[in-house]
Order: C-alpha cells, then structure tokens, then sequence
C-alpha cells in the first residue's frame, strides 16, 4: 500500500504516517494541497490520499475537487481527515469526490477500518475483506 | 436560538480523550478544581470559531505538558523536542480540542486554523498579534494537570468581532 498524508500540520503527519507505516503502508507527506498535487505530478500514484481539510495554500476541498478533475488519478481513493464533524462538511467533502472521512482524533484501528471499507489491503485487514480472493 | 455553552466537565472529557488518543505514553490528564494558577511559562494556542456562535478556543500549558504533547505527537523523548515541533503540536492539539467543542454549538460553525503564541507569563493579557481577541468573554474553563504540570482549556464568546 501507498499512502500520501497531506495535512499542513508535522504532528499530525507524524501522527498518520506512524500508523499507516504500522500498517504496512510506503508514506509520502505533503504540507497542503498544492504540494501533493506536485507530489502526484512527479511521482506514482498512491492507492491513497489521507488529506486535511484546512489547510493553506490549498485547503483539502480543493485537493479533492482537483485530483477528481483529473482522469489518471481517479483510481486514487481520498480520505478525508478533519475535525469537521458536522453533517454538512462531511457531504461537502464526499459530493466533491472524497470516498470516505474520518474525525480527529482517531486510532489506528479506526484508520484500519476506514481502508478495509476502501478494500486497501494492510497488515491488519481483516478477514472479512478477504472474502472473495482467490 | 438559545445556545448551550459546554460545561466544564464536557470540555475536561473532550480534553482527556484527545490527550489519551493522540499522544504516544500520555499519561493520565486529570480534571483539577477551577482556582488552578495558571502556569508561569505558559505557550497559548488559540482558534477561532465562526457561525452560529463566535469565539475562541485557548489552551494555557505549562512549557513541560507543551513539551509532553509534542514529544507524544512525534513519537520522540522531550528532551529532543525543537522549538517549532512543540509550536506546531500544540497547535494541532488546540485544532482538535477546538474542532471537538465546536461540534457542540449549532451548525454551520467554521474553523480558523491554530494560532501559538510564544512561550511566555502571559497573565490576563494577550500576547502581540491575539489583540483581536481582547473583546471576548470567559464563559468556559476547564483546569486540568498531567504529573503536577498545568493545562487550562477556556472558551470565549465573541462580543461584536468585525468581520
């Protein structure tokens, strides 16, 4: 698994890239949405995004509305991560393209969760997802 | 539309959860009586909430709880916590405190992002640059202490914020 952590804070990056690599995951960081939109330009494509909603520079809603924009990066799944809680963030962020959300503060089961609902395999993928590999 | 401000204990619990779920080793956050000093080389963080209610989230920490919650964040030993790392995790735990007690008030409400001011004995008044918010109220406050080192979480009402 590939995961880009795009969030303007270190701490949090720090936060999400530990878990993530705990998960088995290759972790590329990006300091806000224009960055990880270079970072996609010039590098392979990660299975997925775990972005910030606010951030400067280019917020998360931007980043999600301009990767869905793009053809080649469609197969990219994008995980919001914010405090953000109410429902009509949470619909703003899915209607621009985001396939799935998760509130701060969060533990990495709850992270590994959210990627067996997005069928990315992991060192802790349950069984469950399992079902119907051959 | 009347608005509930949270009480003392909800901001404690929210407080205690964030400590517990974010920070590597955090130790036990425990909830302290209100007449708490507040701590003499304090960080201050803040962020604003906009909307249906206005104000501001401020979290006061002792210079060694600032130094735990970086040290917890990165995942490294206090004493090699950098001076921005600690900025930076104090404002991302301000961001998570505040974002949580935002979701108490009545949607929509937004979220500035976090604003640390330097490390200093700010008693009642504000630090260069946080003046905009001379004008709010103290309507919340909760006192809590990690290994006898003391964080204060408060929250202020607006009174007219220009927009």
């Amino acid at each position: 698994m590939r995961a880009l952590v795009v969030d303007d804070s270190r701490s949090m990056r720090a936060i999400l890239g530990r878990i993530l690599r705990q998960l088995g995951a290759e972790v590329q960081e990006a300091c806000d949405g224009r960055a990880a939109i270079d970072m996609l330009e010039n590098s392979h494509l990660p299975d997925i995004a775990l972005v910030d909603w606010h951030m400067p520079v280019m917020d998360g809603l931007q980043f999600v509305s301009m990767v869905r924009r793009h053809p080649e990066w469609r197969s990219m799944a994008i995980m919001m991560v914010s405090t953000e809680s109410d429902k009509h963030h949470i619909v703003q962020a899915l209607t621009a393209g985001a396939n799935e959300y998760i509130m701060k503060p969060f533990t990495k089961d709850a992270v590994s969760e959210k990627l067996d609902l997005l069928g990315i395999r992991h060192n802790e993928t349950r069984d469950i997802s399992n079902q119907g590999d051959q | 539309m009347e608005i509930l401000i949270p009480s003392a204990s909800t901001i404690v619990e929210i407080t205690q959860e964030i400590w517990a779920s974010v920070l590597e080793d955090a130790g036990e956050l425990v909830a302290e009586p209100l007449d708490l000093k507040h701590p003499d080389d304090a960080v201050l963080a803040f962020i604003e909430i906009t909307g249906h209610w206005q104000g501001s989230v401020r979290i006061s920490s002792s210079l060694r709880i600032a130094r735990h919650i970086a040290a917890g964040m990165f995942g490294k030993s206090e004493s090699d916590v950098q001076d921005d790392e600690l900025s930076d995790a104090v404002g991302e735990f301000t961001n998570i405190v505040g974002g949580n007690i935002k979701a108490l008030f009545p949607a929509p409400c937004n979220l500035s992002l976090p604003g640390v001011a330097g490390i200093g004995t700010f008693g009642d008044e504000l630090p260069p640059g946080f003046e905009i918010y001379q004008s709010e109220r103290l309507v919340g406050e909760a006192h809590l202490s990690w290994q006898s080192e003391h964080l204060v979480v408060s929250l202020w009402e607006a009174a007219n914020r220009p927009e």
